[in-house]
């Protein structure tokens, strides 16, 4: 009998370091800790059991479907707990349990089960659980109503992403905006939900993941450029004083954990050049484009699912094939 | 590290976490609102209000918007409880958003701050 494998098809990445995949998770889970560790910092207690029940109930929705479809458990590969750890980040420190618990079933089951596991999403698991919880109980993942009880911090507790939004509208935004200098969104002197407030400690883990190659590098760049250009084109060319600048939409909102955690993501992004770089300034572009002229304040989210769809399409455009056909006489 | 090795290391992590949160999720207790977020559905957008900013910053007592009650040492009721969306006719007791308004704006205004929307109402 031939056993020799000649071809091998499998999902993606095609390119990838050699590492197994619980050796990426947990480089990625290593990389999300500082800004998940100041984000602790700050809120306390309640922000240390959000992100604690995230994990830990994503794996367990993980097994119990393990189970439930009789496959072998897959927790170990580490790809359920950073799916609850980036899930933990979006959230605000005081999320009911129950939110938990659903959003979390929902990102596992809809975001990975239903396409058969892992690889074979075609959307971003944590984008996906995310925008239908926050479809569902968006004000229970409200930062602002969230640090409601409880929470004095000597800075301006506004959310800035939020709180620019009505100044867009009455012609105010680089006015609201400056009141959040870049300094203030990097060093976390600003409330967000509890893995975005720390900008610096975002980009450090984004580095560290770029450097060891789990994140392509065009990505994350091209993401970053669009959002850039898109804001500075905005600022530039819209009313004067209308618009925030482009610093402003990159250190705010979830632009950071978007552009260095959702790009790491191999199923739901481009595995070519061109495609990966369409995807990425698409996305920047979306993102700007919602914040400043659609409906909700943060536009990531919305950027990323609608890219997402785009994606086997940009999927399509590939590198010629190398060789030729030769006809036979 | 092998499969087995890494699933046990899993099961582990997810147990000692679940249990981590579980036991902060019980042990946190809500304190006193400090900040409230008003938001009532309308098209202008929620308020937050800080009761620590008015007290510390302005010197606002507790009774001069919570006026139902005897002194700052007494329960203070909410503004909801009385303020309906709508009031019955012929309530004598004015309406949540016009008692905001009057309450807020007035307040405001004696002070000598001129008030836009977009100063409270947040989208």
């Amino acid at each position: 009998m031939e056993t020799n494998k000649k071809f091998v098809v499998s999902y993606a990445p095609h390119c990838h370091n050699g590492d197994r995949i619980s050796k990426k998770s947990y480089n990625m889970m290593l990389a999300a800790l500082p800004a998940v560790f100041f984000g602790i910092l700050q809120y306390g207690v309640a922000a240390l059991s959000v992100i604690c029940l995230c994990v830990s109930t994503a794996m367990a929705w993980e097994l119990l479907f393990n189970r439930i479809m009789k496959q072998p458990p897959t927790i170990g590969d580490g790809n359920a707990a950073l799916t609850g750890l980036i899930l933990g980040m979006l959230m605000p420190p005081v999320v009911p349990w129950w939110v938990i618990f659903t959003m979390t079933f929902v990102t596992i089951l809809l975001g990975k089960v239903v396409y058969g596991g892992m690889g074979g999403n075609p959307f971003n698991p944590v984008v996906l659980g995310y925008a239908i919880t926050r479809l569902s109980w968006g004000v229970f993942l409200d930062v602002d109503a969230s640090l409601a009880p409880g929470y004095i911090f000597d800075f301006n507790m506004a959310n800035p992403i939020v709180a620019i939004k009505s100044a867009v509208w009455t012609g105010a935004g680089a006015d609201a905006a400056a009141a959040f200098p870049p300094q203030v969104l990097l060093l976390g002197q600003h409330c967000a939900s509890i893995g975005t407030m720390f900008g610096l400690g975002l980009i450090v883990g984004g580095l560290y993941l770029i450097v060891r190659g789990y994140l392509r590098w065009e990505l994350c760049l091209s993401y970053l450029a669009g959002v850039i250009v898109t804001a500075a084109l905005f600022s530039a060319f819209g009313p004067e004083g209308k618009y925030a600048g482009a610093a402003f939409h990159v250190l705010t909102g979830f632009t950071l954990i978007a552009a260095f955690f959702f790009m790491a993501e191999d199923s739901s992004t481009p595995v070519n050049l061109i495609p990966m770089l369409i995807y990425g300034i698409g996305a920047g572009v979306l993102t700007v484009l919602i914040r400043n002229i659609g409906a909700y304040p943060d536009g990531v989210i919305y950027a990323f699912l609608l890219m997402n769809i785009l994606n086997p399409l940009l999927d399509n455009i590939r590198p010629k094939a190398l060789g030729k056909v030769v006809e036979n006489e | 590290m092998d499969k087995n090795k890494e699933r046990l290391l899993a099961l582990c992590l997810m147990a000692a976490l679940f249990l981590v949160g579980a036991v902060c999720y019980a042990a946190y207790s809500q304190e006193e609102p400090n900040r409230i977020l008003l938001d009532f559905g309308g098209g202008q957008g929620k308020v937050m209000f800080g009761h620590y900013e008015h007290f510390e910053d302005f010197d606002v007592a507790c009774i001069d918007c919570h006026h139902t009650a005897e002194d700052e040492l007494s329960e203070m009721q909410k503004c909801g409880d009385c303020h309906l969306k709508s009031m019955p006719k012929g309530d004598p007791c004015v309406a949540r958003k016009d008692a905001f308004h009057n309450q807020c704006i007035g307040c405001h205004e004696d002070i000598g701050m001129d008030l836009a929307c977009g100063d409270c109402h947040v989208k």
